[in-house]
C-alpha cells in the first residue's frame, strides 16, 4: 500500500545503533511549539519552493515535503544501504512527524525490514491507539519514545495533545517489556525549569528500572526558515539554539538518580 | 615527545627550503672527467654515484640519532642535471615564488651559469625525451591529454621490502658474486651486459659502505670534541652503528633505521626518482628487532619511540627537489609521497598487526608533520581496535593516517600475476599505488585527462582550447543517432590518445633503460641482482606500467547528461548544447541549471548515472590493460589524480555536466564536487560499482566536518563505514576533517595558519602552499560537506 513519507535520511548517526537509514513519515498529531519539521504536520503531498543561483541567475526548485510512496518502493530504498547495517549493527529508523500516525503502511513496510533481519527503531510520541501500539511491538526492537512535558496541563497547552495516554502507552510497552529509550526535547523557557526538572524525576522515577536511558535533546531553531517558507506563525521565534553543555547539570540530576543519561542524542 | 625531539622537529619545520648545488657540481665535475669516458652506461652511473658519496659534505645535526642528509643540510635540496636542468628563470622564479620556494643563494646561480648549464645544456635526459617524441605526443602532451611523469624524475615509485632489513650490503655483493658465476658467455647474448650490470652494482655497494664510513669518522671526531658525555658517548655508539650497517645486516632496531635511511639517502642521491622510497611495512620490518630487544631489556618503548621520531625527522628534511620550467602558479608540494605501511596481512596471511604497530601510529599523532605520510591497511583480519586507533587520529584534522583495504590490494597484485606471497608483502606506496614491495618495480607514466578525450570526441577531434585538431576524426557529433554512436567515437578517441601515451612511455623507458641505469637501486629490488639486470630496464620480478585515470567523476556526469537530454529524452539538441559549452554558459543559464539540476549525477547511489562511471571504466581499462611495455610486463590503470584534476580542468572549455571551462575537474573516483547529496553511503555504493580489484590503486576523498568523530560511538560508525566500503572492494578512503570557515581564514590570514595541513588528493599538504584555485577547491568540497552533514 501506499503512505505519505517526507524524506530518507541515509548514514543517519544519531538515531540508534550503528549506521541507520531513518525514514520521516508524513503526519502529525501534536502541535508542539518547537516542531522543527513544521510541514510534516498535516498528512498531505505538499512542495515548498528552494531558490538557487546558477551563474547569477536565480531558480525556483519545487522541493517535495510530503510524497506517496508504495511500501515495497520503499523497502527498496532502504535496502540500499543493507550492507552498511550488516557491518556496524546499525538499521531502519522510523520517525516523523509521527510514524504511528499512518499504522497500516507503516506496519506493512516495518515487516519487510523485520523480516529481512534488520534491527528497527520506532522514534513515536506515543500519541496512538492502543491497537496500533500492541501492533507495533512484535515489529519494534527498540523505541525512542519521547516525554515533551512532565506536567499534564502544561503538555496539553504546548503539543495540543493530553500526556495521560502517553504515559499510558509507555506503560504498556514497559509492561511488554520492551527496550524504550525516553527522549526529551530541552525547551528553553517551556520545560527546563527546576520545577518541571522535578516533575520529569518523579515521572522517570517509578520506571527507571525499565527504560533502557534517558537522551536530552538541546533545542534546535533550524526550524526558523521553513515557519516563514510555510506562512505559519513561529511561536518560539528570536530562541536561539541550546548548546550541549548548558544540559549538561540536567543530565547529571538523573544521572544520580541511576539513569543512563546522554546529551543530544 | 622528550625535549629532544621537540628540537629536532622544530629545526626541521623551521630549516630553510633551499637549493644546494654540490650535487649538481660534482655530477659535472664527474662527467667532464675521464673516468665518465669510453666505460658502460651502467660502470658510468655507478661510479657517478661513487664520485657523490665520497666527496660530498657529511651532514650531522645537532640531537639526531639517525644520521645521513641527501644535500649538506636539512632541506637544503640537490638538483639532477642529467635529468632535468633549471634555467636561470626557473631558479628565479624558485627563489621568488610565494608558495613551495626554495632559496637560490648567489653562489648556486654562479655555479649555475659558469658550469652546470654550460655543461648540460642540450645534454639532459629530458631533451633526450622530447627530442625522440613524435609530433602527435607532443602536440597531446602540451593540450593536457596526458603528462608525462618521467620527463623531470627517474622512473621510481617502488618500495623497500624486507630483504633490506636482512641483509646487508656485503651480503649482496655475495649475491652479485653469485649472479656473475651464472653469467652464461656460450648462450646468453646479454651476458656481457649483465656482467657490467653487476660490476656497476657492486661499486655501488660498496660505494654507500664507504660513505656510512665517512659518517663514522665524522661522528668520532665530534665524539671527541663533545663536552656533554651523554651526547658524547651517543655519538661513539652512532659512530659504531654506522661502521656495522650498511655493509652487515642490522641486528638491532637503531641498526635497522639507520640502516634503512643510508639505503633511503642512496636511492635519492643516485637520482631523483618518484616518489622518493620508502621502507613500506615498517611495523613488519621493525618488529623482530623490537621484540627481541624489548624481551632483552636492551630497549624500552620511550627508546624506541625517540629513535622513531628521530626518524621522522629525517624524511621532513628532505623535501621533493624542484621541477624545471616552472611557472610561479602552478600547484606543486614539498611532499615526497614517501608513504609508511602500517597493518595489513603477513606472508602466511595472517593478522599483521603488533604493538610496534600502535606504536607507530602514536608517533604519528605526535610527530604531525608533512613528511613521511602514513597509512594503514585494514584487512578483516586486523582486529577494530586498529582501525579505530587509525579514525582516531584522522580525526585530528591532518589528513594521515589514510585507510586502505589489504583485502583489495592483495586481490589486485594476485590477478596481476603476483604470487600470493608477494602480494601479501604488498601495499601501496605514493598516494595510493599498489605495488608488491621489495619486487616489484611500477612506474606511473602520466595522469591522462578522460574528461578532454570526451571533449575532442564532441568536437570531432579538434581542441577547442588550442584550436588544433589533435584527435581522429571520429564524425560530426550532431550526425550522431545515437548515445552509441556517441560512445563509438569516444572509443576511437580513447583508444588513438592511449596509444600514443604507450608509444612514448615504451621510448622513454628504453632511454632511461640505455642513458639512465640505477645500479644502486637495483641493488635492493628483487631480482636485479639475480638476473643482472637493472631496475630501469626490466630487472625487478614484477614490471608494471601504470596511466592513471583523471576525472572520472566529470566525464560520467557528461555522458549522462547527453544520455538523457540529448539521446533519450532529446529536450536538448547536441548543437544547442555544444553552442552553450562554447559561450562557457553565458546566456544558457536555464540549460545549464538543467545540467546542474535536473541530470542524474554520480556519487548518489543512482545506477542511471553510475552505469555511466561503469562503462567509461571498462573502456578505460580494456583499452590499457594488458599492452606490453619494455620490460617484459604490462600496462595496467590506476584511478588517482594527484593535484592534475586542477591542470586538466585548466585547459579544458564547458562540459556538459555543467562545469564551467577552466575549473577543476572531479578528483580520483570521488564525485563532481557538490554533486552527491545523499551522504557518505550513497557515495561508497556508487563509486565501488566499479571493479577495483582491476586497478592498480584508486583514490577516494570524503570530506567529514568534526562531528561526525564526536566519541567512540560516532568513531565507530566511521569505522564500520569504512569496513563496508572495504566489503564492496573499495581501495581506499581518506578523510578531510576540517571545517570551511577555518580554511577561509587560513586563506584570509595565512601567516596564523602555518601549521594548517590538509588531505589534498592521495596526500596531505600546507593549506599555504596550495596554490589559490585548489585552496577554493578544497573549501567548495568542504562546504559541500558541511551542508550535508
Amino acid at each position: 500500500m501506499k503512505g505519505i513519507i517526507f524524506d530518507i535520511k541515509r548514514f543517519a548517526v544519531h538515531d540508534g545503533p550503528g549506521i541507520r537509514t531513518t525514514v520521516f513519515l508524513q503526519g502529525c498529531p501534536l502541535r508542539c511549539w518547537w516542531c522543527h519539521n513544521p510541514e510534516s504536520q498535516s498528512l498531505v503531498c505538499s512542495t515548498w519552493q528552494k531558490h538557487v543561483a546558477v551563474s547569477g541567475k536565480i531558480f525556483q526548485q519545487s522541493k517535495k515535503s510530503g510524497y506517496e510512496i508504495d511500501s515495497a518502493e520503499l523497502f527498496l530504498e532502504i535496502q540500499r544501504d543493507e550492507v552498511f547495517m550488516n557491518e556496524s549493527n546499525g538499521g531502519v529508523t522510523f520517525s516523523g512527524g509521527e510514524p504511528l500516525y499512518q499504522p497500516e503502511f507503516l506496519f506493512e513496510v516495518m515487516k519487510l525490514c523485520h523480516e529481512a533481519g534488520m534491527h528497527t527503531v520506532l522514534d513515536t510520541s506515543g500519541v496512538a491507539s492502543e491497537k496500533v501500539l500492541d501492533d507495533s511491538m512484535p515489529l519494534t526492537d527498540l523505541y525512542y519514545f519521547d516525554i515533551k512535558h512532565p506536567d499534564p496541563t502544561l503538555h496539553m497547552h504546548y503539543t495540543n495533545v493530553p500526556l495521560e495516554p502517553i504515559l499510558h502507552n509507555l506503560d504498556r510497552l514497559l509492561e511488554a517489556g520492551k527496550k524504550v529509550q525516553i527522549r526529551v526535547p530541552v525547551i528553553p523557557g517551556i520545560n527546563n525549569h527546576p520545577e518541571q526538572v522535578d516533575k520529569l524525576k518523579e515521572l522517570i522515577a517509578p520506571r527507571l528500572e525499565k527504560i533502557e536511558g534517558i537522551d536530552f535533546l538541546p533545542y534546535h531553531a533550524t526550524g526558523s526558515h521553513k515557519y516563514k517558507a510555510l506562512q505559519m506563525e513561529n511561536r518560539m521565534n528570536g530562541i536561539p539554539t541550546m548548546k550541549k553543555e548548558e544540559l549538561y547539570d540536567l543530565a547529571e540530576v538523573f544521572r544520580i538518580m541511576g539513569a543512563k543519561v546522554s546529551v543530544g542524542g | 615527545m622528550n625535549e629532544r625531539i621537540k628540537r629536532l622537529r622544530q629545526a626541521s619545520l623551521d630549516a630553510p627550503n633551499c637549493l644546494s648545488a654540490e650535487r649538481a657540481l660534482l655530477i659535472t665535475e664527474f662527467y667532464k672527467s675521464d673516468a665518465a669516458h669510453g666505460v658502460s652506461s651502467p660502470l658510468m652511473r655507478a661510479m657517478a654515484f661513487r664520485y657523490i658519496l665520497s666527496n660530498k659534505f657529511i651532514c650531522v645535526n645537532p640531537d639526531e640519532l639517525i644520521v645521513g642528509e641527501r644535500g649538506p643540510a636539512p632541506k637544503a635540496t640537490p638538483t639532477y642535471p642529467e635529468i632535468n636542468l633549471h634555467s636561470m628563470k626557473d631558479l628565479e622564479i624558485l627563489h621568488s615564488r610565494e608558495k613551495v620556494s626554495f632559496q637560490v643563494d648567489e653562489e648556486f646561480r654562479k655555479v649555475y651559469s659558469e658550469k652546470v648549464i654550460p655543461f648540460w645544456s642540450g645534454k639532459t635526459n629530458r631533451e633526450r625525451i622530447f627530442g625522440n617524441m613524435t609530433p602527435e605526443w607532443l602536440a597531446a602532451y602540451d593540450a593536457g591529454i596526458f603528462t608525462e611523469f618521467q620527463e623531470q624524475r627517474a622512473p621510481g615509485h617502488t618500495v623497500a621490502g624486507e630483504k633490506i632489513f636482512r641483509k646487508g650490503m656485503l651480503d649482496i655483493i655475495d649475491d652479485i658474486y653469485l649472479a656473475k658465476k651464472e653469467l652464461d658467455f656460450m648462450n646468453d647474448p646479454a651476458a656481457y651486459d649483465k656482467r657490467e650490470e653487476l660490476r656497476a652494482m657492486e661499486i655501488a655497494a660498496r660505494a654507500l659502505i664507504d660513505f656510512a664510513e665517512r659518517y663514522a669518522v665524522k661522528l668520532d671526531r665530534m665524539a671527541q670534541m663533545e663536552t656533554d658525555l651523554v651526547r658524547k658517548s651517543e655519538l661513539h655508539q652512532m659512530a659504531e652503528i654506522c661502521r656495522r650497517v650498511p655493509a652487515h645486516a642490522p641486528q638491532t632496531f637503531h641498526e635497522a633505521l639507520q640502516h634503512y635511511w643510508f639505503v633511503h639517502v642512496g636511492v635519492i642521491t643516485e637520482l631523483n626518482p618518484w616518489d622518493s622510497f620508502n621502507p613500506g611495512r615498517l611495523d613488519q620490518h621493525l618488529y623482530p628487532f623490537f621484540r627481541k630487544e624489548i624481551d632483552e631489556g636492551a630497549l624500552t618503548k620511550e627508546k624506541a619511540t625517540e629513535i622513531l621520531q628521530s626518524f621522522w625527522v629525517k624524511f621532513n628534511n628532505h623535501p621533493s627537489p624542484p621541477k624545471v620550467g616552472v611557472t610561479a602558479l602552478e600547484s606543486n608540494t614539498y611532499t615526497d609521497f614517501a608513504l609508511i605501511n602500517l597493518g595489513g596481512v603477513k606472508p602466511d596471511g595472517s593478522d599483521a598487526v603488533n604493538e610496534l604497530s600502535y606504536l607507530l601510529l602514536d608517533v604519528i599523532e605526535e610527530m604531525r608533520i608533512l613528511q613521511p605520510s602514513s597509512m594503514v591497511q585494514v584487512s578483516k583480519k586486523n582486529p577494530e581496535r586498529f582501525l579505530r586507533r587509525a579514525v582516531n587520529i584522522v580525526k585530528t584534522g591532518f589528513g594521515q593516517p589514510s585507510l586502505f583495504n589489504t583485502d583489495a590490494i592483495i586481490q589486485e597484485l594476485v590477478r596481476q600475476g603476483k604470487s600470493l606471497v608477494d602480494a601479501r608483502n604488498g601495499g601501496a606506496s605514493g598516494c595510493v599505488e599498489t605495488g608488491a614491495f621489495g619486487t616489484e618495480a611500477y612506474f606511473l607514466t602520466g595522469y591522462f585527462n578522460l574528461p578532454k578525450i570526451l571533449e575532442l570526441t564532441l568536437h570531432n577531434g579538434r581542441d577547442p582550447h588550442s584550436g588544433r585538431q589533435l584527435g581522429l576524426q571520429t564524425g560530426d557529433p550532431g550526425q550522431f543517432n545515437a548515445y552509441e554512436d556517441l560512445l563509438e567515437a569516444f572509443q576511437r578517441q580513447l583508444t588513438y590518445f592511449i596509444d600514443l601515451k604507450i608509444r612514448g612511455n615504451n621510448t622513454i623507458e628504453r632511454i632511461y633503460a640505455i642513458h639512465m641505469p640505477v645500479p644502486f637501486l637495483s641493488l635492493i629490488i628483487d631480482d636485479c641482482v639475480a638476473r643482472g639486470i637493472d631496475y630501469v630496464a626490466g630487472g625487478a620480478r614484477y614490471n608494471t606500467s601504470y596511466i592513471q585515470g583523471v576525472g572520472l567523476g566529470s566525464i560520467t556526469d557528461s555522458l549522462t547528461a547527453l544520455r538523457t537530454h540529448v539521446f533519450e529524452k532529446k529536450d536538448i539538441a547536441m548543437e544547442q548544447l555544444l553552442e552553450a559549452m562554447r559561450r562557457n554558459f553565458e546566456g544558457y543559464e536555464d540549460l545549464r541549471y538543467r545540467l546542474l539540476y535536473e541530470t542524474p549525477k554520480f556519487g548518489n547511489d543512482d545506477d542511471v548515472a553510475d552505469e555511466q562511471a561503469v562503462q567509461v571504466f571498462e573502456r578505460f581499462f580494456k583499452t590499457v590493460d594488458g599492452k606490453p611495455n619494455t620490460r617484459g610486463g604490462v600496462h595496467r590503470i590506476n584511478l588517482l589524480p594527484t593535484t592534475s584534476h586542477v591542470y586538466f580542468g585548466s585547459v579544458m572549455g564547458a562540459m556538459p555536466d555543467g562545469r564551467q571551462a577552466g575549473l577543476p575537474l572531479s578528483e580520483g573516483i570521488s564525485p563532481v564536487q557538490g554533486a552527491d547529496v545523499h551522504g557518505p553511503t550513497a557515495v561508497v555504493k556508487s563509486v565501488a560499482k566499479i571493479d577495483h580489484l582491476r586497478t592498480g590503486g584508486t583514490l577516494l576523498n570524503q570530506k567529514f566536518s568534526p562531528d561526525f568523530f564526536a566519541d567512540d560511538t560516532a568513531i565507530a560508525k566511521v569505522a564500520a563505514l569504512v569496513r563496508t566500503y572495504f566489503r564492496l572492494d573499495g581501495h581506499h578512503i581518506q578523510f578531510n576533517v576540517v571545517s570551511a570557515d577555518t580554511l577561509r581564514k587560513a586563506q584570509e590570514t595565512p601567516e596564523d595558519y602555518r601549521d594548517l595541513i590538509v588531505r589534498v588528493a592521495g596526500y596531505s599538504d600546507y593549506f599555504n602552499d596550495l596554490g589559490k584555485d585548489l585552496q577554493d577547491e578544497i573549501i567548495r568540497r568542504t562546504e559541500h560537506s558541511e551542508v550535508t552533514s
